[in-house]
């Protein structure tokens, strides 16, 4: 929305406050004016001047010398003019040679075709106030010549930016009125809306039948105002009414549609004229569009309709689409000369689903669906006939006005207690301030016990004000809220400390990034098809967008896999290994009918290596099943157990994974439920992704873990301060018995005898049987009651060779 | 063989006198005093003496075996000395050469800056709550006196799920969500990712962190809220910040403001906050005309932007080493 300083000064008189200060009052009290632009400047010395003799010029047929009159008794002026359209008793702008214009140009004296000029009569282009080079701006008769041009055509001023999404709340401030009114109460200075005295004089008197209207589509239209004005001559609309349009952005087409678009920027009210020539049935009709119907708006396109859409029909045929756009075939035209003037409210939900359905967003749609006041449509159609008649007095209302008024809204009191401003604002606030705040944005105020019983003025009672905690949102916007003191809330101290699960994934986090040295990422919560496929998963449903911003994040994702190697393939250029992690959610669609989908917080790493392309070994995928141990015991969380993966899902709702390596995944589990996944992705996976080498990737349910926590205080066993005795085994196994495997049957052996069991040597090659390994632990040998002697030591040792042959593996050494 | 022994004992000390290393001074030592030593050899002839002598023989090997352990160990003591006499030029190390540690670790910038504001909210008795990410239209915006024709609902601004959920465009669904636990007073913030359905930029993210607060209790007013805002910027960006309010509209408070800071010389638009609306306080179950309370949201990532004086938004959700990892100064544990 732009707004005109001097429009605004015109209306309720700023008192020569500067612009600037308007700028502040207007953001600090009632919306936020973002930016403050200069118009028509430079036109200092370009002044009136009066064509008092046109002649051929000598040398050259398109040229002529012309006689102007700067008024003040000065000398005539002979000047070449080129326009087509100059003529003997005009009155001009004239710039004297000299002067700079606005569009760049500096006058110099000039011999055109051998003629002096003493300067030039101006264009609009030239003066920087619009683009038409079409010929010399005419100004009215009556212009008093000889005084600047820069105040007679108002085109000086200051155009206040203010968003639109700043005042969607306030219909009212649609318009340049509604500021006015603003200003009036901001500034405490009176401010009465424009008269329209030979409008009101003019319908009175009509004698014709007001014209017919009908609205069948009440809920779409809730009031239609109708003027028929005769006689008109449509014509260019004068300069000064020209240059305040296209200052505040619209263009100038005639004087009709001018004087429309005039009125919608001064009361916010949209309105259109009809061609009374192409309206053939002699009424209105306001309906819904029908299943399949079609109509040509005026911007030539052919709409397919839908019944949401309410039409304004010239008895069966659609001549508008109703608060959006006009018809092709019932415009006005330059050879206009009687218009039906349509002034009219329709439903704010309806005007807005149309114009986003047809992607058509109008001046008019726009102030629409703000819910405008159904009141305002007779004041705009009587403003539109008041100026009308003073641009054209020839002009004639011949019939009443048409109105069709099926729903008002009811009158609309609050009761305000006189403390709810103070208890609100938190500062002290009189009954005086409130009652004179009300009153000056046009609130009725009556006293009533302790309070008011406020009547909200019909153009913010559409929707904006509705209940008490509004009329303090006025008041305390009125005075202003730099005087609203800072005073610290008191209440009940209560401890507060982030929630377990907040507290649990700052512990991991920290392990990871500052123990682990992974550097912590961030991903998006989406991907696309291609990755379904690249990860394998497309047989699992996903929950979609239904308008992804693009086709490759059109879906919640179910692993961080896939953002995890893309953000791994970004930085392999230029890192030979990384390591990152981030948290994030995984989205399985919900199981029902209705409610929320599950959502699974997990930490997720990924790790590269783009050396490792032949990793036997697998030592990238065993460094990060080692961190996730490190994770987990940070947790902490005791009792967890890790075995082969074998393609196992984090959570029976997310996809298995697919994209792991078969041989090297790893699942760590507490009581049965699955805590976390670790594996190498798949060598194919991570081609697809562009990563050389190797990449590992896990997955860290936090819910799960949360389950699992073991309790911090109970960590503490009493030093054992007698001597224990070393032991080393080593053990010969089948190729894919688990180490894990191994390590227990040596800790159960004797468990309260046997502690710190580690695995230090893994062997394959002389002496090993094929698809056998050789596993070397070493532990210590204690008795938890005093010194270990031999005779117990002995009976230990032999218990773990009894246990590990039991197991059908072969003892290689232990001593 | 009293002055065997003693001639041993003569002979070793001169050896020791003359040792030149430590292996000579254990050569020496193991030459007389070891189990194949020479006055192992003299005292295993011990049983050829009469009883009366033995006696004399026996403390006399030990006075020769003490003055030779004692001897020895004074020679090693010289050597390791004259060994460490000079350790400042013989084991000098470089210390400026670079440590095996693992390093590169990191928290991401907004992780940290989450992680202070939940702090500094900690610390004013606040409490932390979260939602979910995909929320009803319920509580994203029907319960948040947004109405069902409101713009924000369009598809430019709201990613919309295929099941009619949305992924939540503010934190401000979680204020229901903690209303609706029916504990009062209410002092809580969130702190999480939000959702809005636009192209991304150097300016613009479709994915961006908000933190919401909100604090219901009895008499509540603007002023409460204008010191819980104005104590956290000063927090972050230091006491000599200036903050101002303006009037604003927002569907879920009445009155509504945008909070202004002065930082660096430049006024900056912050927060949006308000005392909220009692439609929003009747969905939570809250009796308006008991309670009152106010609620505030701002941008996470704005913040970090302006800490780091970032240039492009589109770094947060980039993956990029080279950017994560330059975080790492005065990381808040």
């Amino acid at each position: 929305m732009n707004l005109s300083y001097r429009w605004l000064d015109e209306l309720v008189g700023l008192g020569g406050r500067s612009p600037e200060e308007i700028q502040h009052v207007l953001t600090f009290h009632t919306a936020a004016v973002e930016a403050v632009r200069e118009v028509g400047v430079g036109l200092e010395g370009v002044v009136t001047g009066r064509v008092t003799r046109v002649r051929p010029h000598p040398g050259a047929d398109r040229l002529r010398l012309c006689t102007v009159d700067t008024g003040g008794g000065g000398e005539p002026q002979e000047v070449v003019c080129g326009a087509p359209n100059v003529a003997e008793g005009q009155v001009i702008c004239f710039a004297r040679e000299g002067l700079r214009l606005p569009n760049g140009m500096k006058l110099k004296k000039a011999v055109i075709r051998g003629v002096e000029s003493a300067g030039m009569i101006c264009a609009e282009d030239e003066l920087g106030i619009g683009e038409s080079h079409s010929g010399v701006i005419v100004l009215g008769e009556d212009t008093p010549i000889g005084v600047e041009v820069a105040g007679v055509l108002g085109a000086h001023d200051h155009v206040f930016e203010v968003e639109g999404s700043d005042i969607t709340h306030r219909p009212d401030l649609w318009g340049h009125v509604g500021f006015a009114r603003e200003l009036g109460a901001l500034l405490d200075c009176e401010f009465t809306p424009p008269a329209t005295p030979l409008a009101d004089a003019a319908l009175e008197a009509a004698e014709g039948e007001p014209y017919p209207i009908e609205i069948e589509d009440e809920e779409g239209c809730r009031r239609y105002v109708g003027i028929v004005i005769e006689n008109i001559t449509n014509r260019p609309s004068p300069p000064a009414l020209r240059y305040r349009l296209e200052a505040l952005g619209m263009r100038s087409i005639d004087l009709l549609v001018d004087l429309t678009n005039l009125v919608m920027l001064e009361q916010g009210q949209p309105l259109h004229a009809f061609d009374l020539r192409f309206l053939e049935s002699g009424r209105i009709v306001v309906r819904r569009a029908r299943p399949g119907e079609t109509m040509k708006t005026l911007d030539g396109e052919e709409r397919k309709l839908v019944p949401d859409d309410v039409l304004i029909c010239d008895g069966e045929r659609p001549v508008a689409l109703a608060g959006v756009m006009g018809g092709e075939d019932s415009e006005v035209r330059p050879d206009t000369t009687a218009v039906l003037l349509e002034a009219a409210n329709f439903d704010a939900a309806r005007i807005r689903r149309t114009a986003a359905r047809l992607g058509l967003r109008t001046e008019a749609s726009t102030r629409f669906e703000k819910s405008q006041d159904p009141e305002a449509a007779e004041k705009g159609a009587r403003r539109f006939t008041q100026l009308l008649l003073e641009h054209v007095p020839e002009a004639r209302v011949t019939h009443g006005i048409g109105d069709a008024y099926p729903r008002p809204y009811p009158p609309l009191d609050l009761e305000l207690p006189f403390d709810l401003t103070t208890r609100r604002l938190g500062l002290k606030v009189t009954e005086g301030e409130i009652r004179r705040s009300l009153d000056a944005l046009g609130f009725g105020v009556a006293e009533t016990n302790g309070g008011l019983r406020v009547r909200v003025p019909s153009w913010r009672a559409t929707k904006d004000v509705e209940c008490v905690e509004d009329l303090v949102e006025e008041i305390g916007r009125i005075r202003g809220y730099e005087s609203v003191p800072d005073t610290p809330p008191v209440g009940a101290l209560t401890p507060t400390r982030p929630p377990p699960l907040r507290r649990l994934e700052r512990r991991l986090g920290a392990v990871l990034s500052l123990d682990l040295g992974y550097a912590e990422t961030k991903n998006y919560a989406f991907y696309g098809p291609q990755d379904v496929v690249r990860l394998g998963i497309d047989d699992v449903t996903h929950l979609a967008i239904t308008h992804p911003i693009t086709d490759e994040q059109d879906r919640m994702v179910q692993t961080a896999a896939a953002n995890l190697l893309r953000d791994a393939a970004k930085n392999v250029v230029r890192e030979r290994t990384g390591r990152l992690w981030e948290s994030t959610r995984l989205v399985a669609p919900r199981e029902g009918e209705s409610g929320l989908p599950t959502e699974v917080g997990v930490l997720a790493a990924v790790a590269w290596d783009t050396a490792a392309t032949d990793d036997s070994a697998g030592a990238l995928f065993l460094g990060l099943v080692e961190d996730v141990r490190t994770v987990l015991a940070a947790a902490p969380i005791d009792g967890v157990t890790v075995r082969d993966g074998a393609s196992t899902a984090l959570n029976a709702r997310l996809p298995a994974p697919a994209w792991l390596h078969p041989g090297r995944q790893a699942v760590f589990e507490k009581d049965g439920r699955i805590l976390a996944v670790v594996g190498e992705a798949a060598p194919s996976v991570a081609r697809a992704y562009e990563i050389p080498g190797r990449a590992a990737l896990a997955e860290i349910d936090l819910e799960a873990v949360l389950e699992g926590l073991g309790d911090v205080g109970a960590a503490y066993v009493p030093i054992h301060r007698f001597p224990v005795v070393p032991f080393d085994v080593a053990v010969v196994v089948p190729r894919r018995t688990p180490a894990t495997v191994v390590q227990a049957a040596i800790a159960g052996a004797n468990p309260r005898g046997i502690r710190n069991v580690a695995l230090f040597d893994v062997y394959v090659g002389r002496g090993i049987p094929d698809g056998h390994r050789s596993l070397a632990f070493g532990c210590e040998l204690l008795d938890p009651g005093g010194t270990l002697n031999t005779r117990k030591a002995d009976k230990i040792r032999k218990r773990i060779r009894s246990v590990l042959e039991k197991q059908g593996w072969t003892v290689r050494a232990g001593d | 063989m009293l002055d065997t022994i003693r001639d041993l004992e003569q002979e070793a000390l001169a050896a020791l006198d003359g040792a030149a290393d430590a292996d000579a001074v254990h050569a020496v030592v193991s030459g007389l005093l070891g189990k194949k030593g020479r006055l192992q050899g003299v005292l295993r002839q011990i049983g050829t003496l009469p009883k009366d002598e033995r006696a004399e023989v026996g403390r006399l090997a030990n006075v020769a075996k003490r003055a030779v352990e004692e001897a020895a160990r004074k020679r090693l003591d010289a050597f390791q000395a004259a060994r460490e006499a000079d350790l400042g030029e013989t084991e000098w190390v470089d210390a400026t050469l670079p440590g095996a540690c693992r390093g590169g670790g990191s928290f991401h910038p907004i992780s940290q800056m989450c992680r202070e504001v939940e702090d500094i909210f900690l610390g004013m008795g606040f409490d932390l709550a979260d939602g979910p990410w995909v929320e009803d239209e319920w509580h994203n915006f029907d319960a948040l006196n947004i109405p069902a024709d409101h713009p924000a609902r369009d598809l430019q601004d709201t990613f919309w799920m295929e099941d009619s959920n949305v992924l939540r465009t503010h934190t401000s669904p979680v204020q229901l969500r903690v209303m609706k636990a029916g504990r009062l007073p209410i002092r809580v913030v969130c702190i999480g990712r939000v959702f809005r359905n636009e192209a991304t930029d150097a300016t613009h993210e479709h994915t961006f962190h908000q933190v919401e607060g909100l604090l219901v209790d009895r008499e509540v007013s603007v002023a409460h809220m204008l010191y819980v805002m104005r104590s956290l910027l000063q927090e972050l960006f230091g006491k000599d910040i200036e903050v101002r309010l303006r009037p604003a509209y927002f569907p879920f408070v009445e009155p509504g403001f945008e909070m202004d800071m002065r930082w660096r010389g430049a006024w900056l638009e912050l927060v949006g906050c308000g005392l909220v609306h009692p439609n929003v306080l009747r969905a939570g179950g809250i009796e308006p005309d008991v309670y009152s309370g106010f609620a505030f949201g701002f941008g996470i990532d704005r913040l970090v932007m302006l800490r780091y004086g970032l240039d492009d938004i589109r770094h947060f959700m980039g993956g990029d080493l080279r950017f994560l990892r330059q975080f790492t100064r005065g990381v808040e544990l």
